[in-house]
């Protein structure tokens, strides 16, 4: 009889120490949500490479008592109860003390260290040869960074966001998931799982989100214009661009230095061709390695109290909104290009400019063939396409320095 | 301005609508109107850049007297210009041998050519 007693007393111990009874509904909503962000990257395979670590890591944090991230560690007021000096952004000795396995992945997101080295490896696989045969396909790189500051008076607006805050979601715009996540750590930590959540899946929505507007916004003519056949750029002009963008950025906006300077660092690896090791590593097995770290650890910043508010909802909404217009800033910036070139620039390339590469180039290329298949604009679509990543870089950089 | 608007609590009285509208709308402005200015200077100093190259150096795209032409697709159009000439058993060399490839290169390759085909010699 003891035996028994015994026994059921450990196992209701056992029972009581499980996630099962400690959770909550907000926990078991946040994996239900996981479950959905699974059913995208698996099924879908909607940006599968990060969708994948995001929802996983929004599952270990949300699993009850599992201790993996402690999201106090990084709240400021937390930190000031404590009796950390001012300026303190992470309460370190109870970090070490006390630290789960994602609070110290978090430390690379929460240092900013993720995203520029991100940057890094996406430099080393990108070809500016198209923006460099094209330079004037920057202005459309620019032009769809409309969404950003479309996005961000909304969010002042419509939303009641402070203008920290206002400014980290609309950055969602920029269709660019570590620029998000750089600026959103800076200026607003605590909405960093709703904002990087935002941008990935909207980028992976791109295929969707974008067509209708570029259709709406265009007519048949200005989608069937074949473009002339880009120029050969040079060896020389591709291994200058990269040392002359990082400096004429790294001068006039400080700020957007560690993305902007690990991007051109990245390109300088492949153009150069001297360091075929170093652009091997940094576009291969380093990029693997930092996005299951930055997937993983921003999924984990999704706790349920804080994820599941209205906030989120406005965030998802002012998101889509954001990339929206900058789809048709990009696409009317194209039209003006179409009028003051007399027809040679097809106004499908400027939806390419809000980043998302290649994803916004395939769907120029796509839209572009659908109006007439013997076009071809993937290329020229490249040109506003990495114009975005340099344009929204520069617009995270302008935010930080007048918000940070 | 801006550092005074960091934190502001959003009052949304008339009087406090009015300066948002006129704090974040010039936020907004100024924010647009520099990545476009900064994107400008990137697009001047590639353009100097590429007219700098161009004047010294021959082979390069952007200098006068030379074809718009990918080096790859114009030996592909030349290996094959010439198999066809022997094919048809005629002699490359005394039938005005650059139009006739430069013929063969619009045909296969769909390139702009700007320039005369002569150059393609040089």
């Amino acid at each position: 009889m003891e035996l028994i007693n015994t026994f059921m007393e450990t196992a209701a111990k056992l029972w009581n120490n499980t996630g099962f009874v400690n959770g909550n509904w907000m926990q078991y909503t946040m994996v239900l949500i996981a479950c959905i962000l699974f059913y995208f990257a698996i099924v879908k395979k909607f940006e599968p490479l990060l969708l994948l670590p995001i929802a996983f890591g929004m599952i270990l944090a949300n699993i009850p008592g599992s201790g993996v991230i402690h999201m106090d560690f990084y709240d400021p007021v937390f930190i000031r109860e404590l009796g950390y000096p001012e300026g303190t952004i992470i309460a370190y000795r109870e970090l070490l003390s006390g630290g789960g396995l994602l609070d110290y992945l978090y430390l690379g997101v929460k240092l900013g260290i993720y995203p520029p080295l991100i940057f890094l490896g996406i430099g080393a696989m990108t070809d500016f040869g198209p923006l460099l045969a094209n330079p004037k396909s920057l202005i459309l790189g620019a032009a769809a960074q409309l969404g950003i500051f479309a996005a961000f008076l909304g969010a002042l607006f419509l939303g009641g966001f402070d203008f920290r805050e206002a400014a980290s979601i609309g950055i969602i715009g920029g269709a660019d998931g570590p620029t998000a996540i750089f600026l959103t750590k800076t200026l607003a930590p605590h909405l960093l799982g709703p904002i990087a959540v935002a941008a990935y899946t909207y980028m992976a929505l791109v295929p969707l989100i974008q067509p209708p507007i570029m259709r709406l916004m265009t007519t048949k003519k200005e989608r069937s214009v074949v473009m002339e056949q880009l120029r050969h750029v040079s060896k020389t002009e591709k291994i200058l661009f990269p040392i002359i963008v990082t400096v004429l950025v790294a001068f006039l906006i400080p700020d957007a230095t560690p993305l902007i300077g690990m991007l051109m660092l990245g390109n300088l690896f492949r153009e150069s061709a001297v360091v075929d090791r170093l652009t091997k590593t940094a576009s291969g097995e380093m990029i693997n390695m930092v996005t299951i770290l930055l997937g993983v650890s921003v999924g984990a910043t999704t706790i349920g109290t804080s994820f599941l508010r209205i906030e989120t909802l406005m965030i998802i909404l002012l998101g889509v909104f954001a990339f929206m217009i900058g789809t048709s800033g990009g696409v009317l910036f194209g039209k003006i290009m179409y009028v003051l070139t007399n027809g040679k620039v097809n106004p499908l390339i400027g939806s390419a400019g809000v980043s998302a590469v290649p994803m916004a180039a395939r769907v120029s290329q796509s839209e572009g063939q659908r109006a007439n298949p013997n076009n071809f604009l993937l290329m020229h679509a490249m040109g506003p396409n990495v114009a975005g990543v340099i344009g929204s870089a520069i617009a995270a950089g302008i935010l930080l320095s007048l918000f940070k | 301005m801006f550092t005074e608007t960091k934190n502001v609590m959003i009052n949304y009285s008339s009087e406090g609508l009015r300066d948002l509208l006129l704090s974040g709308g010039t936020v907004a402005l100024i924010g647009f109107l520099i990545v476009f200015l900064v994107l400008i200077i990137i697009i001047l100093a590639i353009s100097l850049m590429s007219t700098t190259l161009g004047a010294f150096d021959k082979k390069h795209p952007n200098s006068s007297n030379q074809l718009s032409i990918d080096p790859d697709y114009a030996i592909i159009a030349v290996i094959s210009a010439a198999l066809d000439a022997y094919l048809r058993k005629e002699d490359l060399l005394e039938t005005s041998p650059p139009e006739f490839i430069i013929r063969r290169i619009r045909r296969s390759t769909n390139y702009t050519i700007s320039q005369s085909g002569d150059s393609l010699w040089n």
